[in-house]
């Protein structure tokens, strides 16, 4: 009975939303009442994490473990913005000065890096796939997008060469629209399968 | 035993040649009496008459005509009206008066004592051949009794151990067995010689269902230890061909049986050698066990005698093939070794877990001279030794083994994949991902000082440049349905972006409210990310927050969209409201501005069909365009605007966004780092396929 509980509340929620979709001039207040318990039972979630990210750096550097020092940063950082923030308030602009300023060039670095990345596994790709379609199509429509998006070409020019290249431009959306029909397919399934109480959580 | 096959006793009553000392005939079972009959007695022997002095009455015949001559007659007896016989006697015979004469008394005394003896002496024969008959009799039953016994106990024990050979004895349309077939095949031109031999096993399975007389009479003489040479010889002729075929298709059986364990593979070895079906009852029974528990040297040294002929007649059928003559024991030495070989390949290197019977298996290995058995003693002593010291032709590579191995493909790839995976037991088969090296770091830090020189030497010198690319369809549409705003009307501003994209969307957001504002368009800025608590100040006036934070992320959203104010009292999310808690109240349309592709799916699938009235429209990167594009299509989103390619659309400068020359250097680099890719890869290529080729 226990393994099969969870099933059981998935499966009478999910009837719930359908329901409550069918006759929203009926069930919209109870709909409005469970969706806020999620939320409530999702922040405390939150919490949760942030307290056990918190407890696991804290025992990373009591133990000494290696890298225990970015353990250190992160819990100076994150007992400092709450201590800070609690005392000085979100409107405060000082307060929202400093977080902009470590923050934007923090992300913005990443942001840099993934782009690194991005470019050692352009060399690497081949090297590691060999030739194969996925890789072949992968360069050709890579190269082929980058140098049309530079801007060399003059798209006035030639009313042709603008048509051909409009065309060129939406094969993205032919990707894209069979990998969204892909997710919504498999989205249907498993939420068919939870309804019917056919996915039982496993630990 | 006789040599003289002559001496075959022929049946007066049947013609059914018996043996010498047979009593009964074995076909009809009357008695051969030659044995007691005397000579010069024969039945209806007359004397006087024309016949040859061979040709002899019995006793009682002669005994009967001495009763009925008138010469022994009683003279007190003869007729006294008889005078022409009176004269005659008187004529012939001395006169002897009322006395008989002495030699005629004794001629009486003798006959009537012969006569009493020849009776005695007849009876006595006759009850003597009567209980010898019956033991005869009983002895063939006994024999046949047993006969059948080892048959089906034979029998069972091949149906209990090996279910297979059940496939075996199916036979074809001709009549021959499944065995015999693929005989054939592997050896399509002794042809000749399997039809023989199949007539001979047909015979043999005709022989096993019904025995006939010649059988039952030699499976006497096996019991009674009266088989002449002959008479075995003509067995082994018979046998022969049957051996010589279980030795060809026994590599056939060794690869079938590679599979068996070796307790198992010694087990089924004696049942080669019995493969005749016939019992050896004469080592049997010197040894008192069965022949199924004797080992297999004693078994094969104790039937070469027998098997003299059949070497024989296997080498004159070689010879006749072109082929080099090879002795029965070196058939079955070779036999052993594919077998030895084949274990070794089930094993696969394994510590063999028998390994006594791998040093029996190994010493019938070893090859013997012609003529010259190995002495019996020396094998047990180097069987017992065979533990601890390894065998001689034990081979040293993994791969030896193959080379004379009579595997199909299918179990030769099975035992491969097998060897592959004991071998790489605790070794790593899969390439670590992250695993970094010396060269991998070098390479990544010169292609990001290339990137970083490339990007820094292009905003240092020269202009920003300019770009000047087509508008697209949905960055039209975004304008179109931003221009269909009506004064008054109102709009929810959704901010959901982090701070490493702020450059490539809040130009166009502010650009969008700049419009808003310019329209007497009413907005209202909402957001779930406490990100953009800190970003709202650059869209908004200096240090101002959003509207309203929605805790909860898109469950918030969902919630605000989807229900109602009940009437009991209001929900936990109306605290977060500092007045109305109606999110869409009034609400004409909704502006995303969203780095996320997945949030403005999202919101599309779970939060606009509850408002189907409210249109949306958002502003997102030029990464997650494509991804929005079929949204777009299928009118669920009016229009959007993604990075620095749709900015000409609202009027905002590219160089307002970024740097156009660094950009471009950045995607000319990517270009480059892209063929140097495939470059490096070719060049890979061809090397190894010179290295290939120099080899």
């Amino acid at each position: 009975m226990k393994p099969r509980l969870p099933a059981v509340v998935a499966a009478v929620s999910g009837l719930a939303m359908l329901a409550a979709f069918f006759f929203q001039s009926v069930t919209s207040p109870y709909l409005g009442l469970v969706l806020n318990w999620a939320i409530i039972v999702s922040s405390m979630a939150l919490l949760v994490a942030i307290a056990s990210l918190a407890v696991t750096h804290i025992r990373f550097i009591i133990d000494g473990q290696k890298g225990f020092l970015y353990s250190i940063v992160l819990l100076v950082a994150f007992f400092s913005t709450l201590i800070i923030g609690w005392y000085r308030g979100l409107e405060d602009p000082q307060y929202l000065d400093w977080l902009r300023m470590i923050l934007v060039p923090v992300e913005t670095a990443l942001m840099g890096l993934i782009a690194l990345v991005l470019m050692s596994a352009a060399v690497k790709i081949f090297r590691v796939r060999g030739w194969s379609i996925l890789t072949v199509s992968f360069a050709l429509s890579a190269l082929f997008f980058l140098f049309l998006n530079l801007g060399f070409l003059r798209h006035d020019a030639n009313s042709t060469l603008t048509a051909v290249i409009s065309t060129l431009q939406r094969l993205p959306l032919v990707g894209a629209r069979g990998l969204l029909i892909g997710v919504g397919v498999g989205a249907l399934l498993m939420a068919l399968r939870v309804l019917f109480g056919q996915e039982v959580a496993r630990e | 035993m006789s040599e003289q096959p002559d001496e075959l006793r022929i049946c007066p009553h049947c013609g059914q040649p018996n043996a010498v000392y047979t009593l009964r005939c074995i076909r009809c079972g009357e008695e051969l009496e030659e044995l007691f009959d005397l000579q010069g007695f024969e039945i209806g022997h007359v004397p006087g008459s024309d016949e040859s002095e061979d040709e002899i009455a019995s006793m009682d015949q002669m005994l009967a005509a001495l009763d009925e001559s008138s010469l022994l007659e009683d003279p007190k007896q003869e007729d006294p009206d008889s005078p022409d016989d009176e004269a005659d006697e008187d004529g012939l015979e001395p006169e002897v008066g009322d006395e008989t004469p002495d030699w005629l008394e004794k001629v009486r005394q003798r006959a009537k004592a012969e006569q009493d003896a020849a009776d005695r002496l007849a009876r006595g024969g006759m009850a003597m051949e009567d209980q010898r008959a019956e033991r005869d009799r009983e002895q063939v039953d006994q024999a046949f009794e047993e006969i059948m016994r080892r048959i089906r106990e034979q029998n069972e024990r091949e149906k209990a151990r090996r279910p297979w050979r059940a496939e075996s004895a199916s036979v074809d349309e001709n009549g021959d067995p499944e065995w015999l077939r693929r005989i054939r095949e592997l050896q399509p031109d002794r042809e000749e010689d399997t039809k023989e031999i199949s007539a001979h096993s047909a015979a043999r399975s005709d022989l096993e269902d019904e025995w006939t007389e010649e059988e039952l009479q030699e499976l006497l003489k096996r019991e009674l230890g009266q088989v002449d040479e002959e008479t075995e010889e003509e067995i082994t002729a018979e046998i022969s061909p049957l051996r010589s075929v279980a030795f060809e298709a026994e590599p056939e059986e060794s690869a079938e049986s590679a599979l068996l364990l070796p307790g198992e593979e010694a087990r089924a070895e004696p049942e080669l050698t019995n493969f005749h079906n016939i019992p050896e009852d004469d080592e049997e029974a010197q040894a008192g066990q069965p022949e199924d528990e004797k080992p297999l040297i004693e078994a094969t040294e104790a039937e070469q005698p027998a098997q003299s002929s059949a070497e024989k007649e296997l080498e004159e059928a070689n010879r006749q093939n072109g082929e080099l003559p090879i002795p029965l024991e070196d058939r079955e030495t070779v036999s052993t070794q594919n077998e030895l070989e084949l274990v070794e390949e089930a094993g696969l290197e394994e510590n063999f877990e028998q390994p006594a019977m791998q040093a029996d298996l190994q010493e019938e290995a070893v090859p013997r001279d012609k003529g010259e058995a190995h002495d019996q003693a020396e094998i047990e002593d180097k069987s017992e030794n065979a533990d601890q010291f390894p065998p001689e032709n034990e081979p040293e590579s993994p791969e030896e083994p193959f080379q004379d191995l009579l595997l199909l493909r299918d179990q030769r790839d099975r035992a491969r994949a097998l060897k592959d995976i004991l071998y790489q037991e605790g070794r790593r088969t899969i390439a670590v991902l992250h695993e970094s090296s010396p060269q991998g770091k070098f390479g990544r830090l010169v292609l990001g000082l290339l990137l970083m020189i490339g990007i820094l030497v292009s905003i240092l010198i020269g202009p920003a440049g300019s770009i000047d690319l087509p508008p697209q369809a949905h960055a039209l549409a975004f304008q179109e349905n931003l221009a269909s705003l009506q004064p008054g009307e109102r709009v929810l501003v959704v901010m959901d972006y982090q701070a490493a994209t702020r450059h490539d969307l809040e130009p166009l957001a502010a650009r969008v409210l700049d419009i808003l504002a310019g329209n007497d368009i009413q907005r209202r800025v909402v957001t779930a990310n406490p990100v953009n608590l800190l970003l709202a100040s650059n869209l908004l006036e200096p240090a101002q927050l959003p509207d309203e934070f929605i805790p909860g992320g898109m469950l918030g959203y969902l919630s605000l969209a989807a229900a109602s104010p009940p009437n009991w009292g209001g929900l936990p999310i109306s605290l977060a409201f500092d007045g109305e808690a109606e999110l869409f109240a009034r609400i004409d349309q909704v502006i995303l501005i969203s780095d996320s592709a997945d949030f403005v799916r999202m919101w599309l699938e779970q939060v606009s069909p509850w408002r189907a009235g409210i249109k949306t429209s958002a502003i997102t990167t030029a990464v997650s365009g494509p991804m929005l594009l079929p949204y777009h299509g299928s009118g669920q989103l009016q229009g959007f605007v993604a990075g620095v390619t749709d900015a000409k659309v609202l009027q905002v400068g590219p160089q307002d966004l970024v740097n156009l020359r660094a950009w471009q250097a950045g995607m000319m680099l990517m270009m480059v780092v892209l063929l140097l890719g495939m470059i490096t890869k070719v060049d890979q290529d061809f090397s190894r396929r010179s290295e290939g080729q120099g080899r």
